[in-house]
């Protein structure tokens, strides 16, 4: 619970230095733009800039990094709408209803949605962290390899899950995702499907791979369009539809409130994160509200289930960098790198005896939140304009940002030649109706899944279902992640009871 | 499409049965899911031949086993669906110039990788514009020259990533 002399001590320190202030604004543009723009995620832009935070105090240096990271958990949101390519893959599961509901001319009220319901979630996270950082801490502590291990492969099978009409070729992408994920060196060390190449040594590119299989494979599609929007009176900006959207949000306050709880937490796992957060979040959502069949057909509460999850888990990572010091993804390894750069060393001692700097950002997140809100407002009104170019000059320049966004993010022709592959490939997928989102999920958590199952044979000593009897929490994840793969069996069968 | 030998007598109806379900395997779809199952397959040989301890191989033989059922109950459904003989079933028609984009988006790369990011950029533009229907070639070619301009030299001097080019 909340230490009130720290509290009083991080507002004087808040209030003390004006570099505070600063540095979020330019921050939270600087997440903005590069979450906005498909491969340059938020990682890359918190490692460009992270040299900057050298020649800056502790405290603005770090809010500084949030403010990029907070600028960027709903900047990836908006390619993820207007171009169904999800800036990471924190916003997949934005793009199966925010998407829809851009090209049916929607997409001034799916990014007000977005960026409200961001505002909420990281906003509640932040306020979760202020009051629980002790507990969170403690619960991460407790999740062992095998918890991590069901964790993971849950969040493939969610994709599967989702499939109402396709489970089964759900599965397969999942499969064949974390196959993919496994190519290179192993953990032991082995090297598996390189092809003797050394470029696959370290696997397959997961931003590539996933920009290939979202941006270009449905570039491939739009085609058939001469613009995104088809019906030219939809096509105009309208502020007062981004207001609404925003507003709407607000009309289902517990798909918020759920969708921030469940990305604080989730967010809290060590590498798992937002990934998952997001797809979890909107699988509760649709299984709760789905009796329209709307979700997936550009149903608003599917945009706000993913955006709150993907923004609060924000705060869930942050929780365990600051009590535990361990990075739960990209952007908060950079942050751990700042703090080793002030000479700062995150974990419980750090948690207990500089509290008043944890509160002092903790504050800082809350003043970037609401600031969030305005800049995020007359940002997305720039962004949306893009339904008004013409596909046939929409098309090539997305592949080549893509390609060369890629480039960016491997340093090497790894990146576009993974987007070229995946992009024909994804398309290949998307016509038989294989969710592409399975695949890349399966790819990005690969190493994660074979690396907590390899540490769960080893700490079990080779008895791993002796072990897994043993650990209450493993069985009880271990239930609820059948549970939920059994789910399209007993709806088919109720489905199938009803009409008969 | 159809078998010649059709309600001649039983045994051919049964050719003819085989027929139609070598016709439907021949469909996109089909040639996926032995893709994938083949390439799962290909995988298991390769890991193993890279080491045979079980750590090695504990989430791969699960990875196998699970493709190799769904890709094959997928199959069967394939099989069963009912579909004309060209196994095309509902999906609609392949716009004519998909492939020919992915194969101008494959040269691009081949571009980026021996010719300059600048050349590859600016040649990919234009002919993509020029694919999708753009028939003002002034129009393209200013275009092309200016996200060129843009995206390489964007990449190359504000966020200092190298990339070869002839100009600059």
């Amino acid at each position: 619970m909340i230490d009130f002399s720290p509290f009083e001590a991080a507002i004087s320190l808040l209030y003390a230095d004006i570099h505070v202030w600063l540095v979020i604004v330019p921050g939270l543009l600087l997440g903005l733009v590069f979450g906005a723009i498909p491969g340059l995620s938020i990682s890359i832009c918190m490692a460009i800039f992270l040299p900057i935070t050298l020649y800056m105090d502790f405290v603005p240096a770090i809010l500084f990094l949030t403010a990029i990271f907070t600028g960027g958990g709903f900047g990836c949101a908006i390619p993820a709408i207007l171009m169904n390519i999800p800036g990471t893959s924190a916003s997949v599961a934005t793009t199966f209803d925010g998407y829809p509901m851009a090209k049916r001319g929607d997409h001034n009220k799916a990014l007000g949605i977005a960026l409200a319901s961001s505002v909420f979630g990281a906003g509640l996270s932040y306020a979760i962290l202020l009051i629980f950082i002790g507990a969170i801490s403690n619960f991460v502590l407790k999740l062992g390899p095998t918890e991590m291990f069901i964790v993971a492969l849950w969040g493939i099978s969610l994709i599967a899950v989702l499939q109402d009409n396709f489970f089964l070729r759900g599965l397969l992408a999942g499969v064949f995702g974390l196959s993919l994920g496994m190519i290179g060196i192993s953990n032991l060390g082995v090297l598996r499907g390189t092809f003797g190449s050394v470029y696959l040594f370290d696997g397959i590119p997961a931003i590539p791979a996933l920009i290939g299989m979202f941006a270009a494979s449905e570039l491939f599609n739009l085609m058939r369009s001469d613009y995104l929007v088809v019906d030219e009176e939809k096509r105009k900006m309208n502020l007062g539809q981004i207001v609404i959207g925003m507003k709407s949000a607000f009309y289902h306050p517990l798909i918020m409130v759920r969708g921030g709880l469940t990305g604080t937490i989730i967010g809290a796992i060590p590498g798992v994160g937002s990934s998952v957060a997001n797809l979890i979040s909107y699988a509760l959502t649709k299984r709760k509200y789905n009796k329209t069949e709307t979700f997936g057909r550009g149903d608003e509460r599917g945009v706000i289930a993913s955006e709150s999850a993907n923004s609060s888990s924000e705060g869930g990572s942050m929780a365990t960098l600051l009590a535990l010091g361990i990075p739960g993804g990209g952007g908060t390894a950079i942050m751990l790198a700042a703090f080793a750069a002030h000479n700062v060393t995150g974990g419980p001692r750090f948690l207990s005896q500089n509290t008043d700097i944890v509160y002092a950002i903790i504050f800082g997140n809350f003043v970037q939140v609401g600031l969030l809100a305005l800049i995020g407002m007359g940002f997305i009104f720039v962004a949306s304009s893009i339904v008004k170019v013409p596909l046939r000059y929409l098309i090539p320049t997305v592949m080549v940002l893509a390609l060369l966004g890629s480039y960016a993010h491997t340093g090497s022709m790894v990146g576009p030649a993974t987007v070229t592959v995946f992009s024909i490939l994804g398309w290949v997928m998307r016509r038989y109706n294989y969710p592409v989102a399975a695949t890349v999920i399966g790819i990005l958590l690969a190493d994660l899944v074979e690396g907590e199952l390899l540490r769960s044979y080893q700490l079990a000593g080779g008895r791993l279902f002796q072990y897994i009897m043993d650990r209450p929490i493993t069985m009880i994840l271990l239930s609820l992640f059948m549970l939920s793969l059994c789910i399209p069996a007993i709806r088919k069968f109720s489905e199938i009871r009803a009409k008969a | 499409m159809t078998c010649p030998f059709l309600r001649t007598s039983h045994k051919y109806i049964r050719v003819n049965e085989v027929f139609i379900v070598l016709s439907k395997l021949r469909n996109g779809h089909s040639a996926f899911i032995i893709f994938v199952i083949a390439f799962h397959l290909w995988f298991l040989l390769d890991v193993q031949s890279a080491s045979n301890k079980f750590e090695n191989l504990m989430l791969i033989i699960p990875l196998v086993t699970a493709s190799l059922i769904i890709g094959l109950g997928i199959l069967v459904g394939v099989v069963r669906e009912p579909t004309s003989l060209s196994g095309q079933n509902n999906l609609p028609k392949i716009d004519r110039r998909i492939p020919l984009l992915m194969i101008v988006l494959c040269f691009y790369f081949l571009g980026l990788l021996f010719l300059t990011f600048d050349i590859a950029t600016f040649l990919f533009i234009f002919f993509s514009l020029i694919i999708l229907g753009e028939r003002k070639i002034w129009v393209g070619i200013l275009y092309s020259i200016i996200s060129t301009a843009i995206f390489v030299f964007g990449l190359k001097f504000m966020i200092s990533v190298p990339v070869p080019t002839v100009l600059g």
